[in-house]
């Protein structure tokens, strides 16, 4: 309870404070929509107070010819702007000429706290009904109702100079101007072009009210700071500015859809352009330019501190100048401390910062520059003078800032300045560490990886050459294997070709068994089924339409040489005795008959 | 029985002599690891006289530390790490030519160093004469990182392992048919064909014989002889492509900018880029 008491309280006093405060700005301006208007249309006339709410409606006197349609429609608008309050309110009335003709509106009138104050006057030219000159796409317009557009919306390129030094800061505004409570969409902006002039954009845009030939615009302001590189007659060119204005309109039939989309208004493209400005840009003066001068133009200070003063031989001093001031912040070039002065430091590069403080009204900043430097004998009782040059254009000459010698103490080292054993005096890069020595890394020292890099393989082409031919050899007879394995599995023929020798070794060896055990007759007739089976398995057909008939004809037509089927003839003859003859045969004519067919069968494998 | 002996004793021969050459190997190594610890340990003491500013005792240490890398090298125990070391010891006795010739050496050896990259970028930096030698982009390292990263002893032996991958893929698939086994295959034989064409170019590179100058300022002449004209003169640190060798001079190739060169046509700046030097004053990498 006590909160909201002391909180209508405060407002209260603020609500008093406001209205005394602004007491004493008050202002009164009239305004229209539109400057020329045509008999039986209206015009909508605000009388507008800034800095009070608590007055009387204002005295108006309108010309008898204008019929008033409505009003005053009053309105009340309070705005806080970079902390300053601005209270507005407006007497809104509606007129319809009668009559053709040009008529003086105002001034108006308005007492307020025992105060008399007059507006500004408007003219307002009544004209016959005309046909409409714009850009309007006239087929697509179906309305029927006509707006003018072009004094809508326009767009003015001014700068706050039209000569100037090179170098020198201008203020450049672009102003879009539209009429109070029009409301657009799209804004985009095409800036000039300037490429004879560096730009720094100044600050946010800037929106504000303007009456305009009686008529109240709201205003965006763009500005932006140029600093022109090259002297002469210079002009920026025109820039440029679309938008869309949305026009509600009379709907036969509307929705709310359309409503809520934004479909109740016609979009109209707008493009404007500004003219040209004009601008004459003088050389900056030849006479009394100092030596060291580097080109800044504007309004400068400049403060030095150098830390530490007391210090030893070799140990560093950092050199702080700052300099501060209007103008081009960015190009302002290197203090220069005196040549003579700095024959006993050693000095390392200059480090900058810029730092812009204000775009309000112009550049405005400083500009620090960091400079180490070292001491190299303790006679150096001073860090040499700093002097800066710049050029004002309001008094339209040179100006030398110096900064007198600063006195230091050096006593001696105990450490003698190094052997050059390593490259010093690397530059210091921005924002980083400053290296103080750059060096060479470290010797290596791992004993872990530590052998003989000489004895690569790669220097050893005859191990090299048996590593890659051994695998291609392996392959190339593992192919062979495995072809030879396909094919005793797949072809039969084959495969009793193959073993045929294998199998007769092993029956011959089953005939050798039977020759000690002393079976003739078994002996003969092992030898006999040995070699026909043999013969059988070679030209792969059974051995039953192999018979001691018919084996010399098909050798024959095999290509068997006669000699080994005459051999063949006397070994199967051989053992046909021997099987069958009643006759006990000795156990080295068996013997013989066995080496005889086992060279039969060697012949006969070489052959078949 | 006999054949069995006979078989073996030669398997028994055979261990023997490599079990005989490993273990010499490794007493060489030991020998080699302790020299090196002692080269070390004098540029150590080398390092901390110069900290000291005592610029004698630095020199005889660094001097020193040379002499054992040096001998090192002329037992035929070749390291990457003892030519950085040996690098790093003639920059300290004043000879950055040498140095770049040596730190040259172990980046072939050991291309994946970032500290022999470091010094040689910081030797650079000081050297009279500006190199036009443009460094590969840094995709094609990305891309070719074999190539790169790895010395030609590491890219033979993967070259190998691919091979033998490949090899036993092929087996595998003569043997076990199966399909999956071609698309392993397809993979090491595209590696191996890589990898082939990488260990081809470099090996290549290699062959190229390069050189640097050491002697403080030498004069590149027309031809080989001090009778013969000096074309330009280039100074220690200078990087060059060795393209003939006759009488103790050098024809080579310098990388370093030459003036009055502007002539579009390659030739012509080739030309214009070549020129004799004595063998004396050219280190080679």
């Amino acid at each position: 309870m006590m909160r909201k008491v002391f909180s209508i309280i405060i407002f209260v006093f603020m609500l008093n404070m406001i209205s005394t405060a602004y007491a004493k700005e008050v202002k009164v301006v009239i305004s229209v929509d539109k400057n020329r208007v045509e008999i039986g249309s209206h015009i909508r006339l605000t009388v507008g107070v800034e800095g009070a709410f608590d007055t009387d409606i204002p005295k108006l006197s309108m010309p008898q010819s204008f019929s008033l349609m409505f009003g005053p429609s009053v309105s009340t608008q309070t705005t806080i702007i970079n902390n300053r309050v601005k209270v507005f309110r407006g007497f809104m009335y509606g007129f319809s000429p009668r009559e053709k003709g040009r008529f003086e509106i105002g001034p108006v009138t308005l007492e307020y706290k025992g105060k008399t104050y007059t507006s500004n006057s408007i003219n307002i030219e009544v004209v016959e009904r005309t046909p409409f000159e714009s850009i309007i796409d006239e087929k697509s317009d179906t309305s029927g109702q006509r707006v003018d557009i072009n004094k809508m919306v326009f767009v003015e390129l001014t700068t706050d100079k039209a000569e100037a030094y090179i170098y020198e800061e201008i203020i450049q505004s672009f102003k879009l101007y539209f009429q109070k409570g029009l409301p657009i969409d799209n804004l985009d902006y095409v800036a000039a072009s300037t490429k004879s002039f560096l730009a720094e954009k100044l600050g946010e845009e800037r929106r504000y009210e303007e009456v305009r030939d009686g008529i109240l615009y709201n205003v965006i302001e763009l500005r932006t700071a140029l600093f022109p590189l090259v002297s002469g007659k210079i002009k920026i060119p025109p820039a440029s500015f679309k938008c869309n204005i949305v026009i509600r309109q009379q709907r036969n039939r509307g929705s709310l859809f359309d409503e809520f989309m934004g479909g109740g208004g016609r979009r109209y493209p707008v493009e404007r352009s500004t003219e040209p400005v004009k601008l004459t840009i003088n050389p900056l003066p030849a006479v009394d330019k100092p030596e060291v001068f580097t080109g800044a133009v504007g309004k400068y200070t400049m403060d030095v501190l150098a830390k530490p003063t007391k210090l030893k031989v070799g140990d560093p001093i950092t050199l702080t100048i700052n300099i501060r001031g209007e103008g081009n912040i960015q190009t302002i070039g290197e203090p220069l401390l005196d040549p003579d002065g700095m024959k006993n430091f050693k000095a390392y590069d200059f480090e900058t910062k810029v730092t812009i403080t204000d775009r309000g009204y112009g550049i405005k900043g400083e500009k620090l520059f960091n400079k180490v430097i070292e001491p190299q004998s303790e006679d150096n009782d001073f860090i040499p003078g700093i002097s800066f040059s710049y050029f004002d254009p309001e008094l339209e000459k040179y100006k030398t800032l110096t900064y007198a010698p600063i006195p230091i103490e050096v006593e001696r080292s105990e450490i003698e300045i190094p052997i050059h054993l390593s490259v010093e005096g690397a530059g210091m890069a921005k924002g980083q560490v400053k290296i103080l020595t750059k060096d060479i890394l470290p010797i290596m020292s791992d004993l872990y990886s530590f052998e003989n890099q000489g004895s690569a393989i790669y220097k050893r082409p005859f191990i090299l050459a048996i590593i890659f031919l051994v695998p291609i050899l392996i392959v190339v007879a593992c192919i062979y294997v495995q072809r030879q394995r396909e094919l005793l599995h797949t072809d039969v023929g084959y495969a009793r070709k193959k073993r045929a020798m294998a199998h007769a070794q092993k029956h011959l060896s089953n005939a050798r068994e039977l020759l000690q055990l002393d079976n003739p007759s078994e002996f003969y007739a092992t030898l006999a089924r040995t070699i026909l089976k043999h013969i059988a398995d070679k030209l792969n057909v059974t051995p039953a339409s192999v018979t001691s008939d018919n084996i010399y004809d098909i050798l024959e037509k095999r290509g068997v040489s006669d000699d080994v089927i005459k051999e063949l003839r006397q070994c199967l003859e051989s053992c046909d005795y021997g099987r069958f003859s009643s006759g006990q045969l000795s156990k080295a004519q068996m013997e013989l008959t066995l080496d005889t067919t086992e060279q039969v069968i060697m012949h006969l494998e070489k052959q078949l | 029985m006999r054949q069995n002996n006979i078989l073996i004793i030669f398997i028994l021969s055979f261990v023997f002599l490599f079990e005989g050459g490993y273990l010499a190997d490794a007493f060489a190594r030991d020998n080699q690891a302790d020299t090196f610890f002692r080269a070390n340990k004098e540029y150590s003491a080398g390092q901390k006289a110069m900290a000291e500013r005592k610029k004698e005792d630095a020199v005889g240490k660094f001097e020193q530390a040379v002499s054992l890398y040096e001998q090192l090298i002329e037992s035929g125990f070749i390291n990457g790490q003892i030519y950085y070391n040996l690098g790093n010891a003639c920059y300290r006795l004043g000879t950055p030519g040498k140095a770049i010739m040596y730190y040259r050496r172990a980046e072939e050896l050991l291309p994946r160093d970032a500290d022999i990259k470091a010094n040689i970028n910081l030797l650079k930096r000081d050297f009279v004469d500006r190199e036009t030698v443009g460094q590969k982009p840094e995709i094609l390292k990305v891309a070719c990182f074999w190539y790169f990263y790895l010395n030609l002893s590491e890219i033979t032996a993967i070259t190998i392992y691919i091979y033998l991958a490949l090899i036993a893929s092929i087996l595998s698939i003569i043997f076990l048919r199966q399909q999956w086994i071609r698309k392993i295959i397809i993979i090491f034989a595209s590696c191996f064909l890589v990898l082939v064409i990488s260990l081809g170019l470099k090996a290549y590179n290699q062959s190229v014989e390069m050189g640097v100058v050491i002697a403080d300022e030498s004069n590149i002449r027309y031809g080989p002889g001090e009778e013969y004209e000096a074309r330009f003169k280039i100074h220690e640190g200078a990087e060059v492509r060795i393209e003939e060798k006759r009488d103790k001079w050098y024809k080579v190739y310098v990388f370093v900018d030459v003036e009055d060169v502007h002539d579009d046509e390659g030739k012509k700046e080739t030309e214009s880029k070549t020129g004799w030097i004595p063998e004396s004053e050219i280190g080679e990498i």
